[in-house]
């Protein structure tokens, strides 16, 4: 739940929408703004976040954040 | 856990990000009674201070005890210190106030450096509040120094929505613009147009990568043609050369250039003839290790090959080379070119934190293309072109030359202004000085550096610089943005944008080591094609100077012009001349028709068309060559003459040149029998002096001037201005 809430900051602010809301079921279908560009940019700031490094099949095959939350380490 | 004695001595010892790591677990009593008093002392707080604070305020819902107890007021002592006056902006803006916070926001903007995220957040609530002018000054105080590709990308992201809803708030010349990679182009785009935002520019883009690129540059009826672009941007990463060590290097090298000519020739014969090829970088791998440069098989190798012929051809083709080795030299040490991962799953290339060094680069050549790049380097003298104040320590004390390592980069930075003069930039001094004393100075140098005769003006005194450098542009009839001006004194600087804001100011940083590098990264000096001309301009300028002085004694302006005894010389536009006149036509704003963008290929392509009627003008007088200083490209039909280009450069303004110019024209439009001259003129933002004149002389059509989009006048060719000038005498060829 914390790391859902720590995306959604970082959601907000690449997709530069402050109402938006993240569940684990978010995917790209639902937003036209999550494109390949914010996809890369997305992982590159979960990384910064939670100081890890996520696999980089991720950058180019993110569609849901689901995919996301499985690569985030639980002590992160 | 403990809780720590605050103590505004030891904080002060603490960078930016200690600071707001304290901050957060600060309770309401501590940011009232310790933060906010300590506020203006902590000059070391930066950008995480400032969102830490705010943040902090925000969980401890102390704002509006900061607004009862007047700390956002615009006297309160924050606004001493840059991290209060960002910080009281953003709380009144967090608070919903957000006119009083835009405000404090510019005020905050003119007075302190920023790193781009102040103005982020000042262009975000001027966009919501329908303020485009204040959009737009934000977006111009983004400095070149901002390279972070962060910070640059949410500023891209908001310029792009804005710009997609509000085309009318951006302004300036729109440029289309081609993007045609052998690398992924989605994240350069968005920086590319918001760079050319910050510097007034709008471009339209198009881009293809990868197998596409082919496809649109082979196949005429493709979507790159339909678009008509202005320019073309080619290139592609080592990461995509099959640099196979089977073949012998040179057949190799052949083959690559074989494809990438291939290329050219295509856009050229579908008429898109301004071409930027990108060369090659080194490759990030080195398999043949310390021999990579040396042996023929190795990669290292054959790039570096391949490169030196793509420069060879491209100049016999009129193609520009971008050369990102000087692309990776402006990059800081954090940020590396090749990043492996981005590569492999979106081919990415160069890393995205290069990214907007190379965005900053591509505009540079837009620049130039529309003509906003500078002509004149206007130079402060202590500490910024020696180190010291001269009226203090006398000559002998100041700090240039090879006897100390800060004299050495002083040394070196007058070496390099040096160079942008025998390139065709002009010299100034703008200096608090004793004229007399700041003259001597350059008498005594002996290190290659400036001497007196490389500038064009030279003021030393203690008037205002502004009132100094509005004089000099007066005098140089050149426009006040076409000025770049360097202090190191923040002060000085301060004024020049308070009072000349056309004037492109550079604050030099602390350190003269880092001088020349600081006026680099503007690119404010990049010219599209460079010509014999251009080392010349200085003693060009001066000879100007003589004539003023000349005419100033004249009994009246007839007297004067008879007296220089002028002559001038022309023919038709051919290989010799056609890089002077693609010069002239990006360079001169104040008598141009239009702003068309003269391509290469479509001036080449002229030169041979029997269906135009070309000539390039010279002009000369007792004091000196004015150089080629005028062009004109006429389209001929049997009764009609249109004329498509009319160019002066303003080194010849005022000598009735235009006329003379004009004269030829008829003259020849009467003798191939053609009744009309018309002339299709389209204001811009300079070209009034050329409306002036058209009007003056084409008297019959003036109703048509009204509308101030596309002009087409008309005139019958029956009468021959005179002019002072004389025809000169043609010399003899052997």
């Amino acid at each position: 739940m914390q790391h859902l809430k720590r995306l959604e900051s970082i959601f907000r602010q690449v997709l530069d929408d402050a109402t938006l809301v993240l569940s684990e079921d978010f995917s790209r279908e639902a937003c036209v703004d999550w494109d390949s560009v914010a996809t890369v940019q997305i992982i590159l700031a979960v990384e910064a976040e939670f100081n890890c490094r996520l696999p980089m099949e991720l950058i180019a095959d993110c569609t849901r954040v689901d995919q996301i939350l499985a690569h985030i380490p639980s002590g992160a | 856990m403990p809780k720590l004695a605050l103590n505004v001595d030891l904080l002060r010892l603490l960078d930016d990000g200690a600071l707001s790591h304290l901050l957060s677990t600060a309770e309401l009593t501590d940011l009232e009674q310790f933060w906010a008093p300590t506020l203006p002392q902590l000059t070391q707080a930066g950008a995480r201070f400032v969102r830490g604070f705010c943040h902090r305020v925000e969980q401890v819902s102390a704002a509006e005890y900061f607004l009862a107890a007047g700390w956002l007021e615009p006297e309160s002592s924050w606004v001493t210190c840059s991290s209060g006056r960002w910080i009281r902006a953003k709380l009144l803006c967090k608070m919903g106030r957000t006119e009083v916070a835009l405000a404090a926001y510019m005020q905050a903007l003119r007075q302190q450096s920023d790193t781009g995220e102040m103005a982020y957040e000042a262009a975000k609530l001027a966009g919501q509040l329908n303020q485009p002018g204040i959009l737009r000054e934000c977006l111009h105080s983004l400095s070149p120094e901002q390279m972070d590709y962060n910070v640059l990308n949410r500023w891209a992201t908001f310029c792009t929505r804005c710009y997609r809803q509000h085309p009318e708030w951006f302004g300036g010349p729109v440029l289309r613009v081609a993007v045609l990679l052998g690398t992924s182009t989605q994240f350069l785009l968005p920086i590319l147009r918001l760079v050319a935002f910050v510097y007034g520019l709008r471009v339209e883009l198009f881009s293809a990568f990868g197998p596409a690129v082919a496809a649109e540059i082979f196949e005429p009826t493709s979507a790159l043609y339909a678009f008509q672009p202005d320019v073309v941007f080619l290139g592609d990463s080592p990461r995509n050369l099959d640099a196979s060590p089977d073949e012998r290097a040179q057949l190799w090298v052949e083959q690559q250039l074989r494809s990438i000519e291939q290329r050219w020739a295509a856009l050229q014969q579908n008429g898109l003839g301004s071409i930027v090829q990108q060369n090659y970088t080194a490759a990030p791998q080195a398999a043949w290790a310390q021999l990579d440069g040396a042996d023929s098989r190795a990669c290292g190798y054959r790039v570096a090959a391949l490169n030196k012929a793509i420069c060879e051809r491209a100049n016999q083709a009129g193609v520009q080379v971008l050369d990102l080795t000087q692309v990776q030299l402006c990059l800081q040490t954090s940020q590396a070119w090749y990043d492996a991962r981005l590569w492999y799953s979106v081919k990415q290339c160069p890393s995205l934190q290069a990214v907007p060094a190379l965005a900053a680069a591509y505009v540079g050549y837009l620049r130039a293309m529309v003509g906003l790049s500078k002509k004149v380097l206007v130079l402060d003298l202590d500490n910024t072109l020696w180190g010291g104040a001269v009226s203090e320590l006398g000559i002998a004390g100041i700090d240039v030359g090879g006897h100390s390592p800060r004299g050495e980069a002083y040394a070196d930075f007058q070496r390099y202004v040096l160079q942008l003069k025998q390139r065709g930039i002009l010299l100034a001094v703008c200096s608090k000085n004793d004229e007399q004393q700041a003259k001597a100075a350059f008498l005594h140098q002996d290190f290659g550096g400036l001497c007196l005769e490389d500038f064009v003006a030279f003021t030393a005194n203690w008037e205002s610089k502004w009132r100094n450098l509005q004089a000099m542009a007066r005098n140089l009839n050149l426009s006040l943005d076409s000025f770049v001006f360097v202090d190191d004194n923040p002060v000085e600087c301060l004024e020049m944008r308070a009072h000349l804001p056309q004037v492109t100011v550079i604050q030099l940083p602390n350190r003269v080591e880092d001088y020349i590098a600081c006026l680099e990264r503007g690119r404010w000096f990049q010219s599209w094609a460079l010509s014999e001309e251009d080392g010349l301009r200085t003693d060009r300028y001066r000879a100007h100077q003589q004539r003023d002085c000349l005419q100033s004694q004249a009994p009246s302006l007839e007297d004067f012009l008879a007296d220089l005894g002028m002559q001038a010389s022309c023919g038709t536009i051919d290989g010799l001349h056609v890089k002077r006149v693609e010069q002239l036509l990006q360079r001169s704003n104040q008598f141009n028709l239009n702003d068309r963008t003269w391509s290469h290929a479509s001036l080449q392509s002229l030169l041979e068309n029997t269906a135009y009627w070309t000539r390039w003008f010279q002009l000369s007088d007792r004091f000196g060559d004015y150089g080629l200083c005028g062009s004109v490209v006429v389209k001929k039909t049997a009764s009609i003459w249109e004329l498509e280009a009319f160019v002066m450069s303003c080194r010849a303004m005022g000598r009735s040149l235009e006329l003379y110019m004009l004269n030829a024209v008829m003259r020849a439009a009467r003798s191939a029998g053609a009744q009309h001259l018309r002339i299709a003129y389209k204001a811009t933002a300079k070209n009034e002096p050329l409306r002036s004149f058209l009007q003056q002389y084409m008297q019959e059509v003036s109703a048509a001037w009204e509308g101030d989009q596309e002009t087409l006048i008309s005139t019958k060719i029956d009468h021959f201005p005179l002019t002072a000038i004389s025809e000169a005498p043609v010399e003899t060829k052997n």
